[in-house]
C-alpha cells in the first residue's frame, strides 16, 4: 500500500516538530567511496555483533497510517519508539512488517500468526482476543475514551455535562452511552479528530473521543489548550500489551523481562505524543443508566442481566470456592436456574465454546481468577451478559465450586 | 390484462416488450434474444421468453465457451448482451468491463478503469461490480471509487465521469445504474459507515446532476422527527443494489439499506416500543418520480431495524390475478424474511408471508403496515437476543429472484440461518484492533443453510424447494422454455423444471456462484450464461458456516456460456 501523503500532516495539519521527515541521500562519488567503505566497515561490526547475539531482527508488524502510535512516513510513533527500545533491549535489531491493522483480525492472521512478524505491539490484553493462538505480554498501558474540555472546565463526572453538547464518534461506547440519557445533546462526529474540532469550532461544549487521537491532536495543534481528562470502564479502556504466535512464548517471555525497564520510556513517549495524564475517571451505573428515563423506553427488567458497562470491581484473589456438598448443592441449583439457560443443564453442552467442563483444561490454575472476571464483567461481544449486579460474591464462589466438581480430565 | 411494457427508451433502435399474465403463456413482442438491463426489463422479472432450450433438451446443453475475467473475490457480474456483444465486469472495481462477441467469447475491447488500492477499507461486503447498463450506444458503469463512468459501447472510451460520492466515506458503488429516458439514476452503498443514503440521476449526455433524493428526510422534512437527535446525519438507508420501473406510472422503485450505528437507542428507543422513532426511510421500498426524484410512498419493512436487515432487495413488478382481478404487484422477499406483495400503485401491503424460518416477529399488521414483534427477540444494550431467525444476511441476500409468468412462480434464492446478537459494536479506533461484535451464526431448522424456493406470490406459500447445504447461493433465472437457472456456493451450475424442481441438467463450474444467469439468443441460437466466483469477505462474518463457505470452493472469476449443440 502507498502513503501518499504524510498522515501526520493529514490528520493534525502540520508535521510534529519533533520528526523530521525522512531525507533522500544526497551525495557525489565521494560519498559513494565512503558509504562503501563505511559499508564494508559495518559490516564487519555487524557479523561480529551478528556473531554476540546469534538472533535474526525482531520483525516488528506496524500500521503506517496509525498516528500517534506509529507512521511509515515519516517513521514515527509511540509503538514505533518502544518497539525499537524492546528491540534494542533484546540486544536485536528491528526491523518493521508494515500491515494496515484496519482489517484487525483477518490482519493478525495473515501477518502475525503467519510467521511474517514476531510481535505487534497494541494488542486489546483481553483473554478471549484471537485467543489462544495469540498470547500477550504483561499490559504496559491502558488506552480508552476522553473527555476533551477547555482548559478552565472541570468535568468529573458525565453529569457536569447536563444540558450541554457533546461530540461523540459513531458507533462508540461513549455515543451508546449518552443515548441511554435524554439530559445530555450527543453530536455525532465521525473521527475523535473531528470531535475536538467541534469544540474548537464551538459546535459542541466538550468532546467525549478516543484520548490519544485527541490528546495529540491537542499537543500539536491547539497548543494543549484542552483538558483531556481519561475515563475507565468497560468497553471504555483497553489494557494494551504486546501480542505474540503462541508459538513465540519464549520471546514473550523476554519481552515481560524487559518491559519494567521501559516503564520511564514509555512514560516519556506518553508525555511526547500527547497522551492524557490525568488519573481516569472510573465509570460506574450511575453514568450510564442515569437520570432522566428516555420517553418510551421501559425500565430495564429486573431479571436482566446488568449492562456490563458498570460493573463492580471484584477483587480476583478473592478466597477459592470451597468444595463441600453444601456450596456445590447451592451451586448447582444456582447453576441450573441461570447459567444453563445457555451453558446446558449441569453444563452438559455440546458446543465446545460453552462448554464450562473444559474450564480447566482452557486455563489451569488461572481458571478461578478468568471464571470471576468473566461473570461479573461478561463478554459482550460473545453474548455473555455481566452478572456482577445480579449475584453477590458468595453465588459466584458457590456456582464455581459447583463447576469444579464437573470438570472433565 | 395488464400491459407490461419494458422499452430502452430515448434514442436506442431497440423496442422491447411482453405481456405478462398469471398462468398464461408469455407473448413476445420483442426480439427476445437480448438481455438489454440487469433484470433483463424494468419489471426485474428475470425471464427470458426464448424456449430453443427447454425441458425436452435442456440435459443436452454443452459449453459454448468459457471468458476468464482476470480478477478473484466476488464476481457478481449480470452481464447484458445487446445486440451480438456482451458486457460482463469483474470484481475490483470493476477492475474490468469487457466487450465480447456474445456468440463466440471474441473479445472486442477492455475497459480498465484506475480503482485506487485503498477501496478495500471501504468496502464492508466484498469489491463486487454486478454489471452495467446500456442505453444509446452508450456503457454505464458504476464504480467502487464513487465514480459512474460513461463508455462508448463501440469502444470502452470513456465518455465522462461523475463524482457520485465520495468512497472514503464508506461508499462505495456496487451496482449498475437504472436508465429511464434520458437519465441514469444511481445510489451507493455505506450503511455501516455511518453515511447518509441518497439516490440520484445523471444525464445521460453530459453525466450533470439532474437531481438528488436523500433516503433520509432532513430537518424540517416529512420522516426526520422519525430519528432521536442528530442520528439521522449518519442514519444509513443506502441504495446500494438496483431499482425497478414502472413505466404506465413513471415510478422508480428502489429498496434502502438498514439504519445505523446497529445500536438502536442511539435513534430511538431501545426495545419494540419505538413509537414515531421509525428510522425512515430505512429498510424500506421507495416508489419515487423518476423525473423528478420526489418520494411518491414508502412501504417501511422493519422499522427502528436491530438486526441488519437492509430493505435493498430487488421489487420485482407483475401483474397478479388475485380475487379475480389483475393486482398490480410489486414483489419482494425481504431479508427480514417476509414476502411481501404490495400494490405497486398506492403502496399498500396486499399481503405478506414469511418465506423463511421467522422468530423476530409473528407477522405483519397489513392495516398499519408494522411488524407485530417478539419482544425478546429484539436485542438491546445489555440485553443481548439469542437465536433471531433469519440472520442478517437475511432470508434473501442480494443474489436475484426470477418470475415466470409460465408457472406464476417466484424462485427465490433463500437462506436458512439464525443468529444470537448482542448490542457491543466498537468502531474501530486508531492503536488498537476493532473490538466489533461477533454474531454467532446458527443453522435454521431442518439443518439445510439454503433453499432454491418456487413461491407462489399468490397463494403466499412455497410449491417446491430445493435445499442446499450452504447459504449465500447464486440468483435465478426462469425461461419460456419452462427452466429455471441457478448455481449453488459449490459451483455447481443447474437447470431444473420450472414447475417440479427436477434437475434436468447440471455442470461444475470450480467456484462459488452468486450471480444472476441470463440467457438470449443470436442468429437464432440460444444461449446460457453465468458468471463464476465466490465471495471472500462475507465469511468472516459467520463463524463456523462461513468457513464451510470459504471451503466450498476456492476463488475464481470467469465467464461460462453454455448453448446446444
Amino acid at each position: 500500500m502507498t502513503i501518499v501523503a504524510s498522515p501526520w500532516k493529514r490528520h493534525f495539519g502540520t508535521p510534529s516538530p519533533t520528526h523530521a521527515p525522512q531525507r533522500c541521500f544526497r551525495g557525489g562519488a565521494a560519498a559513494v567511496v565512503a558509504l562503501s567503505a563505511a559499508v564494508l566497515l559495518s559490516g564487519a561490526v555487524w557479523r561480529d555483533a551478528r556473531a554476540q547475539d546469534a538472533a535474526k531482527p525482531f520483525r516488528l508488524c506496524v500500521d503506517p497510517t496509525n498516528p500517534p502510535f506509529s507512521t511509515q512516513e515519516p517513521k514515527a510513533g509511540l509503538y514505533v519508539e518502544l518497539g525499537e527500545a524492546i528491540g534494542k533491549a533484546l540486544n536485536r535489531s528491528v526491523s518493521e512488517v508494515w500491515h494496515l491493522s484496519y482489517f484487525g483480525k483477518r490482519a493478525l492472521r495473515t501477518t502475525l500468526l503467519a510467521g511474517q512478524c514476531d510481535a505487534w505491539i497494541g494488542l486489546p490484553e483481553i483473554s478471549d482476543f484471537m485467543g489462544p493462538q495469540i498470547i500477550f505480554s504483561n499490559p504496559f498501558m491502558n488506552i480508552g475514551y476522553a473527555f476533551v474540555v477547555p482548559k478552565d472546565r472541570d468535568v468529573s463526572s458525565l453529569d457536569d455535562l447536563k444540558r450541554q453538547r457533546v461530540a461523540v464518534q459513531f458507533r462508540s461506547t461513549p455515543q451508546n452511552i449518552l443515548a441511554e440519557r435524554n439530559d445530555i445533546t450527543a453530536v455525532t462526529v465521525m473521527s475523535p479528530e473531528e470531535g475536538v474540532r467541534a469544540v474548537a469550532d464551538g459546535k459542541a461544549d466538550a468532546a467525549f473521543v478516543w484520548a490519544p487521537v485527541a490528546g495529540y491532536l491537542n499537543l500539536t495543534e491547539f497548543n494543549s489548550a484542552y483538558r483531556v481528562i481519561p475515563v475507565s470502564g468497560e468497553a471504555l479502556e483497553w489494557p494494551i500489551a504486546v501480542g505474540f504466535s503462541r508459538k513465540q512464548g519464549d520471546l514473550r517471555d523476554a519481552v515481560d523481562k524487559v518491559l519494567p525497564d521501559l516503564s520511564v520510556l514509555i512514560e516519556a513517549l506518553k508525555a511526547k505524543y500527547g497522551f492524557p495524564t490525568e488519573t481516569p475517571i472510573k465509570f460506574g451505573m450511575a453514568d450510564t443508566r442515569g437520570v432522566g428515563k428516555l420517553a418510551g423506553a421501559p425500565a430495564a427488567a429486573a431479571a436482566e442481566p446488568a449492562n456490563a458497562a458498570g460493573a463492580p470491581a471484584v477483587d480476583a484473589a478473592s478466597t477459592t470456592a470451597s468444595l463441600d456438598a453444601g456450596a456445590t448443592g447451592e451451586g448447582k441449583a444456582l447453576f441450573n436456574g441461570t447459567c444453563a439457560h445457555c451453558h446446558g443443564p449441569d453444563a452438559i453442552q455440546a458446543e465446545r465454546k460453552i462448554d464450562l467442563r473444559r474450564l480447566r483444561r482452557k486455563y489451569g490454575d488461572k481458571m478461578d481468577g478468568v471464571f470471576r472476571k468473566v461473570v461479573v464483567s461478561g463478554r459482550p461481544a460473545k453474548g455473555m451478559p455481566a452478572w456482577g449486579e445480579v449475584f453477590t460474591s458468595d453465588e459466584f464462589d458457590q456456582i464455581l465450586a459447583y463447576l469444579m466438581t464437573v470438570q472433565t480430565e | 390484462m395488464l400491459y407490461e411494457k419494458t422499452k430502452v427508451l430515448l434514442y436506442s433502435t431497440l423496442t422491447v416488450g411482453f405481456l405478462a399474465t398469471v398462468g398464461g403463456m408469455a407473448k413476445a413482442q420483442d426480439k427476445g434474444g437480448e438481455w438489454p438491463m440487469y433484470g433483463r426489463d424494468y419489471a426485474n422479472t428475470r425471464f427470458s421468453p426464448l424456449d430453443q432450450i427447454n425441458t425436452d433438451n435442456a440435459s443436452n446443453l454443452k459449453l459454448a465457451y468459457s471468458f476468464q475475467l482476470g480478477s478473484l473475490r466476488s464476481n457478481e457480474s449480470s452481464p447484458l448482451v445487446i445486440g451480438d456483444t456482451m458486457y460482463v465486469t469483474t470484481s475490483w472495481g470493476p477492475r474490468y468491463v469487457y466487450a465480447i462477441n456474445a456468440a463466440t467469447g471474441e473479445r472486442k475491447w477492455t475497459y480498465e478503469p484506475e480503482i485506487p488500492e485503498d477501496v478495500l477499507q471501504f468496502a464492508c461486503c466484498d469489491v463486487n461490480n454486478r454489471g452495467v447498463s446500456f442505453s444509446d450506444g452508450k456503457i454505464f458503469v458504476g464504480r467502487l471509487d464513487g465514480k459512474l463512468a460513461a463508455l462508448d459501447a463501440a469502444t470502452g472510451e470513456e465518455i465522462w465521469v461523475a463524482d457520485v460520492v465520495d468512497y472514503k466515506q464508506g461508499s462505495v458503488i456496487t451496482s449498475p445504474p437504472l436508465i429511464v429516458r434520458n437519465m441514469a439514476i444511481i445510489g451507493f452503498g455505506g450503511g455501516e459507515y455511518g453515511v447518509r443514503g441518497s439516490l440520484q440521476a445523471y444525464d445521460l449526455e453530459t453525466g450533470k446532476e439532474v437531481w438528488k433524493t436523500w433516503t433520509i428526510p432532513g430537518p424540517g422534512e416529512e420522516g426526520n422527527d422519525s430519528w432521536k437527535g442528530d442520528s439521522w446525519e449518519h442514519g444509513g438507508g443506502a441504495p446500494w443494489y438496483v431499482g425497478s420501473y414502472d413505466e404506465k406510472t413513471n415510478t422508480v422503485f428502489w429498496g434502502t439499506s438498514n439504519p445505523g450505528p446497529w445500536n438502536s437507542i442511539v435513534r430511538g428507543t431501545a426495545d419494540s416500543n419505538y413509537g414515531n422513532f421509525k428510522n425512515l426511510y430505512t429498510s424500506s421500498t421507495l416508489a419515487l418520480d423518476a423525473d423528478s426524484g420526489k418520494i411518491k410512498w414508502h412501504q417501511q419493512a422493519t422499522p427502528h431495524d436491530a438486526w441488519d436487515y437492509d430493505g435493498v432487495n430487488e421489487a420485482v413488478l407483475a401483474d397478479l390475478k388475485i380475487d379475480g382481478t389483475d393486482f398490480p404487484a410489486m414483489m419482494k422477499a425481504d431479508r427480514n424474511g417476509f414476502f411481501y406483495v404490495v400494490n405497486r400503485e398506492t403502496g399498500k401491503i396486499k399481503s405478506a408471508e414469511k418465506f423463511v424460518p421467522v422468530n423476530w416477529a409473528d407477522k405483519i399488521d397489513l392495516e398499519t403496515g408494522l411488524p407485530v414483534e417478539v419482544s425478546e427477540k429484539r436485542p438491546g444494550p445489555g440485553r443481548p437476543a439469542k437465536d433471531i431467525c433469519p440472520n442478517l444476511i437475511g432470508g434473501k441476500n442480494w443474489q436475484p429472484m426470477s418470475f415466470s409468468p409460465q408457472t406464476g412462480l417466484v424462485y427465490i434464492p433463500s437462506n436458512n440461518l439464525c443468529m444470537d446478537w448482542t448490542v457491543s459494536e466498537v468502531a474501530y479506533n486508531r492503536g488498537t484492533f476493532y473490538l466489533g461484535a461477533e454474531f454467532p451464526t446458527k443453522v435454521g431448522p431442518g439443518g439445510h443453510l439454503g433453499e432454491l424456493l418456487a413461491w407462489d406470490p399468490v397463494a403466499q406459500k412455497k410449491v417446491w424447494g430445493l435445499t442446499e447445504d450452504l447459504p449465500f447461493n447464486g440468483g435465478t433465472l426462469a425461461t419460456a422454455g419452462g427452466l429455471v437457472f441457478y448455481g449453488n456456493l459449490h459451483g455447481v451450475f443447474k437447470a431444473l423444471d420450472a414447475k417440479s424442481g427436477a434437475e434436468l441438467w447440471q455442470a461444475r463450474l470450480g467456484s462459488g456462484i452468486g450471480a444472476g444467469p441470463i440467457s438470449y439468443s443470436i442468429g437464432g441460437k440460444q444461449y446460457v450464461a453465468v458468471v463464476v466466483g465466490r465471495t471472500a469477505s462475507l465469511p468472516a462474518f459467520l463463524g463456523e458456516v462461513g468457513k464451510a463457505m470459504v471451503a466450498a470452493s476456492p476463488e475464481g472469476g470467469a465467464l461460462f456460456v453454455f448453448t446446444l449443440d
